[in-house]
């Protein structure tokens, strides 16, 4: 038996993770480990895994108290964590990755080390290619090598972070089987989500945590409602009013083919976007919405197809620091990236214009920032956010393409960012939401589209739509 | 301030190995210091000669900053200013007149931006890596420049130089008795002009932008190829201007040696010149300032302490070794 | 016919310095660390070559110290790489200008003339011994990098330090490594050049030829094996401008920028195909 016992973490930038959690994990035993985004939850798991050290508190194996510097030693004790994203390296094979636990020799990969790790997947009840790369592999396979990496080192406590994130819901299901089998060896298995339906079929135990405190223990059979309320307390919901039906088009995909060295992304992909539309493409992530996007944004050239935008598109990425903000930058120079253009004086800048205009954005954005010469490194996420949102709806775009929009955002910002969609939406302009978070996208929607394997297999109006028919389309059946 | 800080370390330690290099070697360590930072002060003709020595360097070290800011690595100042020069030749050889100045400019200059512009296409649209392509372009200019300056521009009276500036060409000495000429001030001119183009023009935004986040920038309607080849023209005018000047402001012979000795190794000072001053032209002035005045010394040092030029040499490799270490970085982290 | 068999011997000679230096390369980028002052190491192995082999009377001894110097400046670039986290470029650029200054220096401050040295008959080696020895580096490193878990761990770090850092592979390590032994190649290649290849010691003997190295790390996709094809390709073309100056095709300048030249038109040429590992110059640092 495990046990955390009054585990505080305050991380170095201040961030009060962490406010006394205590919690047992028991052999045999399958703990759901309950929360919204931002609870602590990864932290604690973190903590038991080795990745971070607790600020106060102890962690205690049968009794006897343990102190794990890092992974190594808490892998010795026999916890291994999953993470969200997966560790492995995508360049090498899985039998590779698997050899890289033995650490560096000049020794070959061995026969021995192929044996073993078959028999294991055997015994989870299935089969992996071992000779391929893993960045050719669907991410279900790839989770379940991390399962088989986690048990060839011995792992008595399995630690799955988020492990639906990524899947289908077929590959839902079969990680569920693992999660069984798991159990019936006689290990621990904690599973962590935000998502309460797929913890209730599986879990022993229900542990809700949120804002960095344990707020009780369930038995799944007390169903959904009592755990919503225990993860998010009272809700202040926006209403999103829309105005007006969808009229003419802004933009037209067709027969949109994207390759990425010889591999194809993108398959003949047909899509438009109408002026009062909230266009949402969902589906799995990794199914070609990355080359979509690029594709849209001009960072990939398509082999095939075309692209028609009427007008000026604005685009909110799914990856704010990479590719919508210049973080070494002051605040000033991010807030006009992209229209730039508009404060040039015959060639020269006119930054009188692009300060006024960066005030009135932290303004009417509530953007939280000393000014417009704070760089743009020394702003919150949440505000780096509503910054690029922002500046892209500042543009007053014909089409706005925002792409995982509210990732990693708490949530009072995700309720904001979804009525700025709307409003935008309302005021004429056409939206295209790649996302891969189902509610999100039903909330928001218009349209719904299904993207699998690089083709649009499911579109059709919002209402019309059910959640069953967009999984299964997801999932590709 | 801090990179200022970061120099003047990197200075120090420089001159701490160097006095061990020195002592190992057999010389004076004092006598060597003392020759290469106080004699240079002692006469108001060395003191312009040092700012002789600067010019190009301010000139070169602003091609491989212009890089910098957009994130591009611009080793191409060597073979640019091998080639500006040689349109200087070429411009005394079709003019006898004064014409030949304002022509040496428009030659040099032209040549310099071609051969800047091929690694510049290389890089926009077939993605080719700027250090190895740029590199290539120097040692092709190299032979190039050697070849032509010892064939149809070779000077029958002195054939280890090109025919020479027609006299009423030339940017003489403003001081009679010194090497200071008003090359000097275009070099510091070119470097205000910089600094103000990065600072308030649209096009120093981009680059800015791009040079740190390239993808960002894309997606903001700045195209890598833009930016590359903006970057590369600026650099190639001004390492066009230092090899004109090489010629038309460099007395007494007012010519290109055959085997380019004063243009050889004018691009590697430059960048030693840009990194020392943090890529910012203002800095690149400064620290070009500085090493005319080491490399000043250094001819003292050559006399006084017995020492080979190149100790110079070795000072800024080790200068720029501990720029690269980031020290005062090390220090905080602490 | 025998005059091609003298052309393919002066290829595979030609070839044998930029081999060396960039199969060094390909390990020291495989694990995650982009090295450009193969230039400045080349200069330095040619110099330190010939000191050491001058004064210890054995050419084999100024090998040896060459490579060992380029070991000691590799784990330099390494750790300024790696533990500093200090930017690598500029750090490359660093060992090239203090190549040049030290080599420059060095052969006045030691012999007292300028630029040029002929390398003493005692201190030579000999050429075939050496020619071998790269290809044979070559090979073994393919086989360490494909069929071995070092070459695993060393992959890994490259690509994803993160992951491999999680699985207990000690990145920082493995990437000091790869630099110090990387280097040590390029400066293998300089004493080839000084000892065997040129039997002298300039200041600017390497003329490019790092460079040359970094560029054919590209055309050969990061593989050691086809880096013996750019080589040889690269040493084909400087075997050929020393035979066309000798049959007075074309002036010898022209004949010496063919090798640059066709670098140029290599590297625009293959470019595209090329895919360098994904955390290449990125200093890792842990969570």
């Amino acid at each position: 038996m495990i046990v955390l016992r009054e585990i505080h973490k305050v991380f170095p930038d201040g961030t009060y993770a962490l406010r006394g959690v205590t919690l047992e994990l028991k052999a045999g035993e399958v703990l759901g480990l309950l929360g919204e985004n931002g609870a602590g939850k990864t932290t604690l798991m973190k903590i038991l895994s080795g990745i971070y050290e607790p600020t106060r508190g102890a962690i205690e194996i049968d009794g006897r108290p343990v102190r794990f510097r890092s992974a190594r030693d808490a892998m010795r004790e026999g916890i291994a964590m999953v993470h969200q994203h997966l560790s492995l390296v995508e360049e090498l094979t899985p039998l590779e990755n698997i050899a890289l636990l033995e650490g560096p020799s000049l020794g070959g990969l061995g026969k021995l080390l192929r044996g073993k790790v078959e028999a294991i997947a055997r015994s989870l009840g299935f089969e992996v290619e071992w000779d391929r790369p893993v960045g050719e592999l669907p991410l279900g396979v790839r989770q379940r090598i991390e399962i088989v990496k986690a048990l060839y080192l011995g792992a008595r406590v399995l630690i799955l972070d988020e492990p639906t994130s990524l899947l289908s819901p077929p590959e839902v299901k079969s990680l569920l089987d693992i999660v069984k089998r798991l159990k019936a060896e006689g290990r621990a298995v904690v599973f962590i989500t935000h998502k309460i339906p797929e913890v209730l079929p599986v879990a022993d135990r229900i542990a809700v945590l949120r804002r960095g405190e344990k707020v009780g223990e369930y038995p799944p059979s007390v169903g959904p409602d009592v755990l919503v309320e225990a993860m998010v307390g009272k809700l202040k919901s926006w209403t999103l009013g829309r105005e007006g039906e969808p009229s003419d088009v802004v933009l037209s995909v067709e027969d949109l083919w994207v390759y990425d060295r010889g591999r194809p992304l993108l398959q003949g992909v047909n899509l438009s976007v109408r002026r009062r539309e909230v266009h949402a493409l969902v589906g799995v992530e990794g199914n070609g919405q990355e080359a979509l996007v690029d594709a849209l944004v001009g960072l990939r050239r398509p082999a095939r197809g075309s692209i028609r935008a009427g007008g000026l598109v604005a685009y909110i990425p799914d990856d704010r620091h990479g590719r919508a903000l210049v973080l070494d930058l002051p605040l000033v120079h991010n807030a006009v990236l992209g229209i730039h253009r508009r404060f040039s004086r015959a060639g020269l800048f006119d930054w009188a214009g692009a300060r006024r205009f960066a005030a009135k954005l932290i303004e009417e954005f509530s953007i939280v920032a000393p000014g417009p010469d704070a760089p743009a490194r020394s702003l919150s996420g949440g505000n780096q956010q509503k910054l690029v949102v922002g500046r892209e709806l500042s543009k007053r775009a014909d089409l706005l393409i925002a792409h995982q929009p509210t990732r990693g955002l708490d949530v009072a910002t995700t309720e904001y960012v979804h009525k700025l969609l709307v409003d935008v939406r309302n005021a004429g302009a056409g939206v295209l939401l790649v996302s891969s978070d189902l509610d999100e996208a039903l909330k928001l929607a218009d349209t719904v589209s299904v993207i699998y394997r690089g083709r649009v297999v499911l579109n059709k109006p919002a209402r019309e739509a059910t959640v069953e028919e967009i999984g299964r389309a997801m999932a590709g059946l | 301030m801090r990179g200022f800080l970061d120099s003047l370390l990197s200075l120090a330690v420089a001159i701490a190995v160097g006095a061990v290099v020195a002592y190992i070697s057999g010389y004076n360590p004092l006598l060597v210091y003392y020759s290469m930072f106080v004699v240079p002060f002692t006469d108001v003709v060395y003191v312009t000669s040092a700012l002789a020595t600067a010019t190009p360097i301010i000139l070169t070290g602003l091609t491989f900053a212009l890089g910098l800011k957009a994130g591009l690595f611009n080793i191409g100042a060597e073979g640019q200013t091998y080639m500006g020069a040689l349109g200087a030749v070429i411009a005394s050889y079709l003019a006898a007149s004064a014409l030949a100045l304002p022509l040496s400019f428009v030659i040099g200059i032209s040549l310099a931006v071609a051969w800047a512009m091929v690694p510049a296409l290389l890089k926009a649209y077939r993605g080719v890596n700027e250090v190895v392509s740029t590199i290539m372009m120097n040692w092709i200019a190299y032979w190039l420049v050697i070849m032509e300056a010892s064939t149809t521009f070779s000077n029958p009276m002195q054939p280890s130089e090109t025919i020479k500036m027609p006299p009423s060409a030339r940017l003489t000495p403003l001081v009679p008795g010194t090497s200071l000429t008003a090359g000097f001030f275009v070099a510091v001119a070119a470097a205000l002009l910089v600094y103000w183009l990065l600072e308030r023009s649209v096009i120093g935004y981009e680059l800015t932008a791009a040079g740190l986040n390239p993808v960002a920038a894309r997606i903001a309607g700045i195209p890598q190829s833009r930016v590359v080849i903006y970057s590369f023209l600026l650099g190639g005018v001004t390492s066009g201007v230092a090899g004109v000047l090489q010629v038309a402001a460099m007395p007494p012979s007012y010519s290109l040696a055959t085997n380019l000795a004063n243009v050889y190794g004018l691009g590697l000072d430059g960048i030693t010149a840009a990194m020392l001053g943090r890529g910012n032209p203002l800095g690149t002035l400064l620290a070009a300032l500085f090493l005319g005045l080491m490399e000043e010394g250094a001819r003292h040092m050559q006399a006084l302490a017995m020492t080979p030029f190149e100790f110079v040499k070795v000072l800024q490799g080790i200068m720029i070794l501990v720029i690269a270490v980031r020290m005062l970085e090390l220090w905080r982290r602490r | 016919m025998e005059a091609a068999l003298v052309l393919l011997t002066q290829t595979i000679h030609a070839a044998v310095p930029i081999l060396l230096a960039a199969v060094g390369e390909i390990l020291t980028e495989r694990s995650g660390v982009v090295n450009i002052g193969l230039e400045g190491l080349m200069l330095i192995g040619a110099f330190v070559g010939v000191l050491v082999g001058d004064v210890a009377g054995s050419g084999l001894i100024g090998v040896a110290a060459a490579w060992a110097v380029g070991l000691l400046l590799g784990l330099l670039h390494g750790a300024i790489a790696v533990y500093i986290r200090g930017d690598q470029l500029v750090a490359g650029v660093a060992m090239n200008l203090f190549g040049a200054g030290l080599v420059a220096y060095g052969i006045q401050a030691v012999w007292h003339v300028a630029g040029y040295r002929q390398t003493p008959s005692w201190a030579l080696v000999d050429i075939n011994a050496m020619t071998v020895l790269a290809f044979a580096v070559a090979g073994a490193m393919w086989y360490i990098l494909s069929r071995t878990r070092l070459g695993v761990a060393i992959r890994a770090s490259g690509e994803d330090p993160e992951a491999a850092y999680s699985v207990g592979i000690d990145v920082f390590k493995i990437r000091l490594f790869s630099t110090a032994v990387g280097a040590s190649l390029a400066s293998l290649g300089g004493a080839y050049l000084s000892l065997a290849y040129l039997s002298v010691v300039t200041k600017d003997i390497s003329a490019g030829r790092g460079f040359i190295a970094l560029a054919d790390v590209v055309f050969a996709n990061w593989n050691p094996l086809l880096a013996i094809a750019g080589a040889l390709v690269f040493g084909f073309f400087d075997a050929l401008s020393y035979w066309l100056q000798i049959f007075g095709v074309a002036r010898y300048e022209v004949t010496r920028m063919l090798p640059y030249i066709a670098t140029l038109l290599v590297v625009a040429g293959v470019i595209g195909r090329a895919k360098p590992p994904r955390a290449l110059g990125k200093p890792f640092r842990k969570e």
